[in-house]
């Protein structure tokens, strides 16, 4: 039996902070995720010009989609997301909802309206941009549950 | 009189229900495992006491082939392992307190 209340808080706060260091994302699979989220936007632009960019034929939309899933189902792992049957509703997914929805859809939009325009150079450029902000809102995202469950919330 | 949860109190159950408080809705038994550092069979004894009195869920099942169990805090757990704590709290600011007053 615990006789000390603090001692009993210091056991809440060290099992907070030990689920907490499980949530992390490792430099590999950041960059990873960056260099598929690029993938999946470049794909219709490469499956079109990949001789412009001097690259041979490949279904590069096909495998980067497929690359992303899991990806996506590692990330749920990764981010204490994991669950048999539904996910818990950390705070921090409600906070990071805006700017989650704005890296995903607003990549979508300016590459692809890009590639529909003719503009491939311009596309790709983007399409890498968009990788790089994609890799750095899924930290992001990351952190935010990291704090949630050191704080307990 | 406090409202100190004499299940939950004894330091590997709440140690336990804190792991299962801050991770994901289940849990797997390995997980609660490595962050309590129970064995195996504490761990088992202990979740099957909190199972007894509704505050814990254990589901059984496999990933592939593998056996896999799964905890989860009940919503009574939960709300029980919560007010736990913030009694845990306040005793330890009251003791605080007068730790204060005595030096003063």
């Amino acid at each position: 039996m615990l006789d000390d209340p603090e001692e009993g808080l210091a056991a809440v706060r060290r099992q907070h902070e030990a689920m907490a260091a499980r949530i992390h994302l490792p430099l590999w699979y950041r960059a990873l995720f960056a260099a598929t989220w690029a993938g999946v936007l470049a794909g219709p632009l490469l499956a079109r010009d990949h001789d412009r960019f001097g690259l041979p034929a490949f279904p590069y939309w096909m495998v980067t989609t497929a690359l992303l899933l899991v990806l996506l189902l590692d990330y749920r792992r990764r981010s204490g997301l994991h669950t048999l049957v539904r996910s818990r509703t950390y705070p921090a997914l409600r906070e990071q909802v805006v700017p989650t929805s704005a890296v995903v859809l607003g990549s979508v939009v300016v590459v692809w309206g890009l590639t529909l325009l003719g503009l491939p150079y311009m596309a790709g450029s983007c399409a890498l941009l968009a990788g790089g902000l994609a890799s750095r809102q899924v930290w992001q995202v990351n952190r935010a549950i990291r704090l949630d469950v050191v704080e307990g919330r | 009189m406090h409202d100190l949860d004499p299940t939950i109190h004894p330091l590997p159950r709440l140690t336990l229900c804190a792991t299962l408080a801050a991770g994901p809705e289940w849990t797997e038994f390995h997980v609660a495992r490595d962050t309590t550092g129970l064995s195996d069979s504490a761990l088992s004894k202990h979740a099957r006491t909190l199972e007894g009195v509704g505050y814990v869920e254990i589901r059984k099942g496999a990933v592939g082939r593998r056996p896999r169990t799964w905890l989860r805090l009940t919503p009574l757990g939960r709300s029980r392992f919560a007010a736990h704590v913030s009694t845990l709290e306040r005793l330890a600011a009251g003791l605080r307190d007068t730790a204060t007053e005595t030096r003063n």
